[in-house]
């Protein structure tokens, strides 16, 4: 990957003369981030019970997409998808890996040749070495300042297996004159597919984290100078390309994190890090406190920030929240997934390390931005910009900048097991 | 209140007993245990009216509203179906949520993913309840010969002012069952919502917390077998399975290689491009399936390069799957 | 096979399996009490918690035989109605997002309550750290523990 990550990529949006700008530059800083393939590992198994007959199918199990699994069932079973019933089971977890539904296929498929109800059940083991997983990925950013410096220069060029995490039209784009972001690919067979918050789940952690290395090079405080970049972008919108984010919804959430925070204050021995981002039509900015003991992150408390418009359910919006930023750290931590020879290293919990009750936050605080905008969701927002705030606490905490996935590799923190 | 024009499809007026004629099976009886029970103790009705695919109307005011969305943990089996329960004005405590089947011909979407579920819902879920919530205005109206315009509700209650006449929902729901659709509806300001917006309990959460068989997994009928599957590495495939030590443990009903897909099989966006290949043991219980599996002897074959057709969003392309062993 | 004795949530049953068969698959096939979750099947996750003679045990590696004619309480033992404290204290909080780890965090709980009525937080962590909730429910885990030790 570190190979390919030389060669040409697809331009996915040029504003200006990057390259120009970059030569010009009285400052430019350049960052590498990367992260591995991670596994879904809901805690139920891949399961699926199905009885076909010769004139029908009855299915149940956990499916998030039965639309097109019913497509595939009729095509391999030769039934009219009106006869295959699908029962839509509660799942155990979904996070993206049950929008595939081959376990509905590989169940129907016994239960036609067995003649008789069957139930699937994957083994931990299988279901962790079955793939879909969430790509590996890298980025490397490049940005110029000027010698009063501003950002007049911003790259960003993002790789993955199969695929790159580049979003194009998202921020910072629409904000800096000279903009370019690229993105390059590697066929594979180790399978991929949707993982809670695709690829913003990377892509989020890096643009964030090297935000706040330019923030500070530039001398500014991470929340002001996002926010600048933010005005800059409505004051003087850069590109004919349409941008992904509403501006004033993106500081709305800047603004509310730092009040909740009370960003401006410190505190002895607490280490803070900043992150903000939009995905999933949903705008979040956190705040990650942590603590070191024993060369051991100890997170004390996260605020999130929100605006997902009219919050129908607000404390199960909460618990999605908090939800979601647990699992940020978990996988900001320590998720991750190798491979020698095709065969992945980890296939059980003894050997993949997801967060745990010691590691998680002390405290969570959710606040949402009162509007009358239509609702967005809250699954995934709340996900991906956690990464960046992890890293930028813990380079507050340490001094150094953390690029590589699972971060906790490099504290080498040993797994507080019970 | 804001008067629309209904804009959701038809689909979810369809009736079931338009359907039924139509040769679609309604009945899922097979897995009558998934029936839902109140959380609470809720006097149940004698019979039920359908006013549209998602709500269902008893005689004595009680409601059943289906959460047509796949629940994974986000809680859309409670959320969704509050905002039904908004624009048909109802009291949240005489609410039973059901988990809709997936049935493309009444629920407008039924995908749970992308954070999309409230968003994409949202819309459709306020006309819903607030076609239901008309129809018994228009039952109503024509029962107290008033016009519908001078009726208003609350929690669950019609009232037409200047008569004093009230009737609960179920009092009228027989005969709304059997009104037109109405073309125009009103839904509510955001300042007169009274549930969105305020918290509300996973309608399962009892369930959850007292064990109940909630899960795929937890199912169970007369006659059901066991199967488990074994998977080859990546950039591999079935060579050959010596099945013999596994046939012969108790519990092992059979042994046998399926291919879940054939080869010129043009896949969807969210079918997988390996293992269509598998092995699989199918016997009594999991625990003697399990131990059988792992007395199969697989030797596996490298895979070479190969393309598989995928007609996925970006419309229909070429995947190159290349062999290899690969290492990260 | 062998006929083996067991006393579950109060009731004595005999079944009829191999002696080496962890309890796990005891309780959900051949008695239909699936309240108890399979996740890892190597005692890492906690999702098959049960309660042996009041103790937080991983059914899931535990064979039958050893659990002969000793009291064993499950997720459906613990009250007729969801009325036990813990369970309450869940639903108050209403901690469970899929809800699939939660019988397991449940039964966690009630062990440590059983031994430690008033627990530390850390203490609370230290006993729940073995429960692996992919939802990230942590927080609220924690929170319900506490109520539960107030009532």
């Amino acid at each position: 990957m570190a190979e390919m990550a030389k060669k040409p990529a697809d331009v996915l949006r040029k504003d200006g003369d990057p390259e120009g700008a970059f030569k010009r530059a009285a400052k430019v800083i350049e960052r590498t981030y990367s992260a591995p393939y991670l596994a879904h590992n809901t805690m139920e198994p891949v399961n699926c019970f199905a009885h076909v007959t010769a004139d029908k199918a009855e299915i149940y199990g956990p499916i998030q997409a039965p639309e097109f699994i019913v497509q595939t069932l009729a095509a391999r079973l030769g039934l009219p998808k009106e006869k295959i019933h699908v029962k839509l089971a509660r799942m155990g977890g979904g996070f993206g890996l049950r929008a595939y539904g081959h376990h509905m296929v590989e169940a129907a498929v016994i239960s036609q040749k067995m003649n008789a109800p069957i139930k699937m059940v994957y083994t931990r083991e299988d279901d962790m070495t079955y793939g879909i997983y969430r790509p590996t990925y890298t980025a490397t950013y490049r940005a110029g300042l000027d010698e009063n410096n501003n950002l007049i220069a911003f790259h960003v060029r993002g790789g993955g297996i199969p695929e790159h995490p580049v979003h194009a039209n998202r921020f910072p784009a629409g904000a800096v004159d000279n903009y370019l972001a690229e993105g390059w690919q590697l066929d594979s067979n180790i399978t991929i597919g949707a993982f809670r918050a695709p690829r913003s789940n990377f892509i989020a952690g890096a643009e964030q984290s090297f935000l706040d290395e330019v923030a500070e090079l530039a001398g500014r405080d991470p929340i002001e100078f996002r926010l600048e970049l933010l005005e800059r972008s409505k004051s003087k919108p850069v590109g004919p390309s349409s941008n992904d984010y509403d501006a004033d919804r993106y500081a709305g959430v800047l603004k509310l994190v730092r009040e909740k925070s009370k960003w401006n204050e410190s505190q002895p021995n607490v280490h803070r890090g900043v992150s903000a981002y939009f995905c999933h039509n949903t705008y979040v900015a956190e705040v990650l406190d942590l603590e070191m003991q024993d060369n051991k992150p100890i997170i004390q408390k996260v605020y999130a920030a929100v605006d997902c418009g009219i919050v129908v359910n607000p404390d199960s919006a909460k618990n999605m929240g908090e939800g979601g930023i647990v699992d940020g750290i978990g996988n900001a931590l320590f998720g991750e997934l190798t491979f020698v020879d095709g065969v992945p290293e980890k296939n059980n919990f003894d050997k993949y390390r997801l967060i745990r009750q010691k590691e998680a936050p002390k405290e969570i605080e959710v606040h949402f931005v009162q509007n009358e905008h239509d609702p967005t969701g809250l699954g995934e927002p709340l996900f991906p910009p956690v990464f960046a705030a992890v890293a930028n606490a813990l380079y507050k905490a340490t001094g150094k900048r953390f690029y590589t996935q699972p971060f906790a590799k490099d504290l080498q923190v040993a797994p507080s097991r019970m | 209140m804001t008067p629309v024009k209904t804009t959701i499809s038809r689909r979810s007026f369809i009736k079931v007993s338009a359907l039924a004629g139509g040769g679609m099976m309604l009945s899922f009886s097979w897995l009558a245990g998934c029936k839902p029970t109140p959380e609470e103790a809720l006097t149940l009705p004698k019979e039920w009216f359908e006013l549209n695919s998602y709500i269902k109307i008893g005689e004595n005011g009680i409601v059943t509203l289906m959460a047509p969305n796949p629940e994974f943990g986000s809680n859309v089996k409670t959320t969704l179906p509050m905002i039904l329960a908004d624009e048909l004005d109802i009291d949240w405590k005489n609410v039973i949520v059901e988990q809709a089947d997936f049935f493309p011909e009444r629920f407008e979407r039924q995908f749970t993913g992308g954070s999309q579920s409230v968003r994409q819902g949202w819309k459709i879920l306020r006309e819903a309840g607030a076609i239901a919530r008309q129809m018994l205005v228009n039952a109503a109206a024509k029962t107290w010969n008033v016009s519908a315009d001078d009726i208003t509700t609350e929690a669950g209650i019609l009232h037409h002012k200047s008569s004093g006449k009230r009737a609960g929902y179920g009092e009228v729901a027989s005969q709304a069952a059997t009104l037109p659709l109405p073309e125009n509806i009103k839904l509510k300001e955001i300042k007169d919502f009274t549930i969105i917006g305020t918290s509300r309990k996973n309608v399962d959460g009892k369930s959850i917390v007292t064990g109940k068989p909630l899960f795929g997994i937890d199912h169970t009928q007369e006659g059901m077998l066991i199967a488990m599957i074994a998977h080859p590495p990546f950039g591999m495939r079935v060579k050959s399975v010596d099945d013999s030590a596994a046939r012969s443990m108790p519990g092992v009903r059979d042994v046998f290689t399926i291919k879940t897909l054939a080869d010129d099989y043009e896949r969807n966006g969210f079918d997988t491009t390996a293992f269509t290949e598998l092995a699989v043991v199918v016997g009594n219980t999991t625990w003697e399936v399990m131990n059988a599996k792992k007395a199969l002897k697989i030797e596996w074959e490298k895979i070479s390069d190969s393309n598989v057709v995928v007609n996925g969003r970006a419309g229909k392309q070429t995947v190159r799957v290349p062999g290899g062993l690969e290492s990260t | 096979m062998a006929k083996i004795n067991l006393d579950i949530n109060g009731k004595k049953q005999v079944v009829d399996v191999d002696p080496k068969t962890p309890m796990l698959w005891v309780l959900r096939d051949h008695l239909n009490l699936v309240g108890t979750k399979y996740g890892c099947g190597v005692a890492q996750c906690g999702a098959c918690t049960i309660l042996l003679e009041g103790t937080a045990v991983r059914s899931c590696m535990l064979p039958v035989s050893q659990v002969e004619n000793k009291s064993i309480t499950t997720i459906e033992g613990l009250s007729e109605n969801g009325d036990h404290p813990v369970q309450k204290a869940w639903l108050e909080h209403d901690v469970a997002q899929c809800g699939y780890c939660q019988a397991g965090q449940i039964m966690t709980a009630v062990a440590l309550l059983e031994k430690n009525p008033k627990p530390s937080d850390e203490e609370i962590e230290a006993a729940l750290h073995g429960n692996i909730c992919r939802c990230g429910t942590y927080l609220r885990i924690k929170a319900a523990v506490k109520t539960a030790a107030q009532s």
